[in-house]
């Protein structure tokens, strides 16, 4: 790019921003409303977006996101200690991911698909059409199902220490956070419910809670005969057998590992 | 075993926490004391999915192969 004056003399000459990475950006039509692909869903989407925009995808895509930030339970702790920075992208703003002058964000949230005329309709009725469509909601997960613990869980200051992992109220994380370094006594029970469960993706981080609770332990902050209990209706923690078989096996090294600690993992099934 | 009641009691020796379980096999109840507590709501279908048939009742598989149809023929690499 070149800078000159009012007589046509050459100021200065700076390097064309992305020139070297393929060429001139194209910027997206704010306007528009066809996509060449249309995102529905969470971080993975997002990321997606940028693994494309990387490649240099020719076409239009749109991402779409009610949620400006997104926060996963297993990350509290992990983020503020900053030891689990491959993770550091997953509580990033959706639209941060990814460059949004050449593809969209909107956010708006999806009420509708019709996949006869390859159209989405946003909850503000604005209609979007797309050649391929890419779904990445997740399931619904609200506390409702434990009518019993609603009073248990509202406290600010968490001395119940009963805690949900709902990750879409801003007060319920921060709560989440806070019982994290409540834990000092008993053990840490976590109950996973019944399939489908979106567990297959991201529940596999309370495997990290003995490495967590073994600096209290080592510090004679935690009793040493605390043990980490897991606890599910069904008979399997995951529904892929050979997911299944991964994490019992790593479970069971944990329990070796976890002796020199005299931290367990006791994984009860219904059968048990 | 199924998750049933949580019960917190406040004694002269400080705080008790107690959670019940139901075997679904033999029907017993089984309560332990605990420290902490974390739960995992159970997890449904979202809205946007209902009275369609684009997935199983599972939410695992796209059952309306459609999708995957349109998703290979048509991104549009140049």
């Amino acid at each position: 790019m070149r800078v000159n004056s009012k007589n046509g003399k050459e100021l200065i000459k700076i390097s064309k921003k992305h020139m070297a990475g393929g060429g001139k950006v194209k910027k997206i039509d704010p306007n528009l409303k066809e996509f060449d692909i249309v995102w529905v869903g969470g971080i993975n989407s997002a990321n997606m977006i940028k693994y494309f925009q990387h490649k240099h995808f020719h076409g239009t895509m749109a991402g779409f996101n009610p949620n400006s930030k997104f926060y996963y339970q297993h990350l509290y702790e992990y983020i503020i200690s900053g030891n689990m920075k491959s993770y550091k992208y997953s509580a990033m703003p959706f639209s941060s991911n990814y460059d949004i002058g050449v593809s969209k964000s909107g956010r708006d949230s999806i009420r509708k698909i019709i996949p006869e005329k390859n159209q989405i309709i946003t909850d503000k009725g604005e209609t979007y059409s797309y050649k391929s469509l890419v779904l990445n909601t997740g399931l619904d997960q609200k506390a409702d199902c434990y009518p019993f613990i609603k009073n248990l869980v509202t406290d600010d200051f968490a001395k119940t220490r009963v805690f949900i992992q709902d990750t879409s109220s801003m007060p319920n994380v921060l709560r989440n956070s806070r019982i994290f370094f409540m834990h000092k006594d008993g053990d840490f029970l976590l109950y996973l419910p019944k399939l489908p469960s979106r567990r297959e993706a991201y529940d596999h981080w309370y495997l990290a809670l003995d490495s967590y609770l073994s600096r209290g332990v080592l510090s004679e902050a935690l009793n040493r005969g605390m043990k980490i209990r897991v606890i599910t209706p069904e008979n399997v923690l995951f529904k892929f057998p050979f997911a299944n078989e991964i994490i019992n096996e790593e479970i069971s090294q944990r329990t070796m590992i976890g002796n020199l600690i005299e931290i367990f993992y006791l994984i009860l099934f219904n059968f048990i | 075993m199924q998750l049933v009641n949580v019960e917190i009691k406040e004694t002269v020796n400080g705080t008790r926490r107690y959670a019940t379980f139901i075997d679904l096999k033999t029907g017993s109840n089984v309560v332990m004391d605990f420290g902490t507590l974390l739960l995992t709501p159970e997890q449904k279908t979202r809205e946007l999915y209902k009275g369609t048939d684009l997935i199983d009742k599972d939410v695992i598989n796209i059952k309306n192969k459609f999708f995957l149809i349109i998703f290979f023929k048509y991104i549009p690499y140049y």
